[in-house]
């Protein structure tokens, strides 16, 4: 069985179309090598604040020694509807023809009915082009069947101790048509490139047996 | 006028939808906007004289003539088209920095002024919508490089260019596909777009049959994007019956006399319901067998390690 993540399918996608975007990166996203920096654990912080929003005695929402002012996590939290966060599904993709089922693994951060949201933090202006021509949105809208996904963008700044909210950009997108021949055609691609470069080990799992 | 609350989990309609539409210039994109119900185009770029089927229409020269419209001027129509909301933001960017000329740098807006324009953008949309009309947010397309590919999107200079993306419910792209118009509002590797009703392209009239093309699609998207809605608030008003009804749960025998019920949901439903049984589980320290599909209580020198709900 080979386990593809949307995480792993959108790196392949800017490996195929951007040139800046390295094979080296690449097989580094196959094999699981992870370089955190300290914008991805201030990421990491917010991301489990949404989860659990707790202030602490001084009034600021801290996790990891992220200080973040109260603007950064409230308004993110205004924007969502009451629903589920961190959800994971997966979705059969059919098999090789080496015999082998591919699926796809997706994790969301939120959801409310048929409605997915996804958080970013980020330290640079709000880039809307990479988040439309995206495949994590994508991949996420086919396994779950969704209607709509929003990306909510906030904009940080570091501002003495704390960390205040720029910015907060949201944007919509929605299924369209061929929005599962283009997902299919990606993974695809990939599955040729793991077993081309003798990678598909680092994504092979034995099927596993649920009730 | 009676007060209606709207739920969390009511679906709220788009009432008066956003299109922006973009293609080459003299494929009649001018005249695909006097296809809308009642239109009233606002003429920034000096096109409205080359179009088809014109009606009623307001050259703008600077973003002050668009300060001066009134509520009373508007009532007679039902959508107004912004032809084109490139320009239109290239007059709303001199506004700014003649108004406050910290807010620009060789002619560009600063960050803090991109951020007003932004703002005026936004309110003035929302003054639009407020006033019950439809928009229609006309662009050139441009062709630009991205990784090695060739990508078609709206002209629409610098950071603007994302804001009208994020206020556009739906983006369309008008080419010529022999010898007809197609309007595609599916995203490809060619160009951008956003299309909530899951429209196949499709081919526009000739222009002289085209008098109502815009005002059938925004109808037309006015019911899917409800659609959308009513299908999302019908699935979250399910789950969060579930999320009511797991919150009181204390018992290991109530969190297993769930799964059965659980299972018969859909897959999507299924995810979300499972996800909030195994928190409030872990909440109440009671663990889960994910091989019996069965909770327990654990002993207490046993490790609980989180495992994946089977069912």
């Amino acid at each position: 069985m080979l386990r593809i993540s949307a995480t792993l399918l959108q790196e392949f996608a800017l490996y195929s179309t951007e040139d800046w975007y390295t094979e080296a990166m690449l097989n580094d996203c196959i094999k699981g090598v992870f370089k955190s920096t300290p914008e991805i654990q201030m990421g990491l912080a917010y991301h489990k604040l949404l989860e659990r929003p707790q202030k602490n005695l001084e009034g600021l929402y801290e996790r990891n020694g992220f200080r973040f002012a109260p603007e950064a996590i409230d308004s993110m939290l205004a924007k969502l509807d009451p629903g589920v966060f961190e959800v994971k599904l997966e979705k059969s993709m059919g098999v090789t023809r080496e015999g082998e089922q591919v699926i796809l693994v997706t994790k969301v951060d939120h959801i409310a009915g048929l409605h997915i949201s996804e958080f970013k933090t980020t330290t640079d202006p709000f880039d809307a082009e990479r988040y439309m021509g995206s495949y994590q949105w994508r991949t996420y809208v086919l396994v779950f069947e969704a209607e709509i996904f929003s990306y909510h963008v906030a904009v940080l700044e570091r501002v003495d101790d704390r960390i205040k909210l720029r910015d907060l950009a949201s944007m919509n997108v929605y299924p369209y048509s061929g929005l599962e021949s283009d997902v299919t055609a990606m993974v695809r691609e990939l599955v040729r490139y793991l077993r081309i470069s003798k990678l598909d080990e680092f994504v092979r799992r034995q099927a596993k047996v649920t009730a | 006028m009676s007060l209606k609350i709207i739920r969390s989990t009511d679906a709220i309609a788009v009432e008066h939808p956003v299109i922006t539409v973009f293609g080459q210039p003299g494929i009649c994109k001018t005249s695909l906007g006097y296809s809308a119900k009642d239109p009233l185009l606002l003429d920034s770029d000096d096109g409205a004289h080359r179009a088809a089927n014109r009606r009623d229409t307001l050259p703008i020269h600077a973003w002050s003539d668009v300060e001066q419209i009134t509520p009373d001027m508007l009532a007679p129509y039902s959508t107004i088209v912004a032809d084109t909301v490139g320009r239109f933001l290239d007059l709303m960017t001199v506004s700014i920095i003649e108004q406050t000329p910290k807010y620009g740098r060789d002619g560009s807006l600063t960050l803090q002024g991109y951020g007003v324009l932004k703002a005026r953008f936004r309110t003035w949309l929302t003054q639009l919508r407020a006033l019950g009309k439809d928009v229609v947010l006309i662009a050139h397309a441009k062709e630009d490089k991205d990784g090695d590919n060739m990508i078609v999107r709206p002209d629409i200079t610098g950071a603007s260019y994302g804001e009208v993306m994020k206020v556009s419910d739906l983006v369309g792209y008008v080419y010529m596909a022999g010898k007809n118009r197609v309007l595609d509002f599916n995203p490809t590797d060619r160009w951008v777009g956003k299309n909530p009703g899951q429209w196949k392209p499709l081919q526009i009239p000739p222009v002289e049959k085209a008098t109502e093309t815009l005002a059938k699609l925004i109808e037309d998207a006015r019911k899917a994007l409800g659609a959308i809605s009513q299908a999302s608030a019908q699935v979250a008003a399910q789950v969060e019956a579930w999320k009511t009804k797991i919150a009181a749960f204390t018992k290991v025998e109530e969190f297993n006399s769930a799964i059965p019920e659980i299972r018969k949901l859909t897959p999507v439903q299924n995810v979300q319901v499972k996800k909030l049984l195994m928190d409030r589980a872990k909440e109440s320290n009671i663990s889960f067998d994910a091989e019996k599909v069965l909770f327990f209580i654990a002993p207490p020198t046993l490790a609980t390690e989180p495992v994946a709900a089977g069912f």
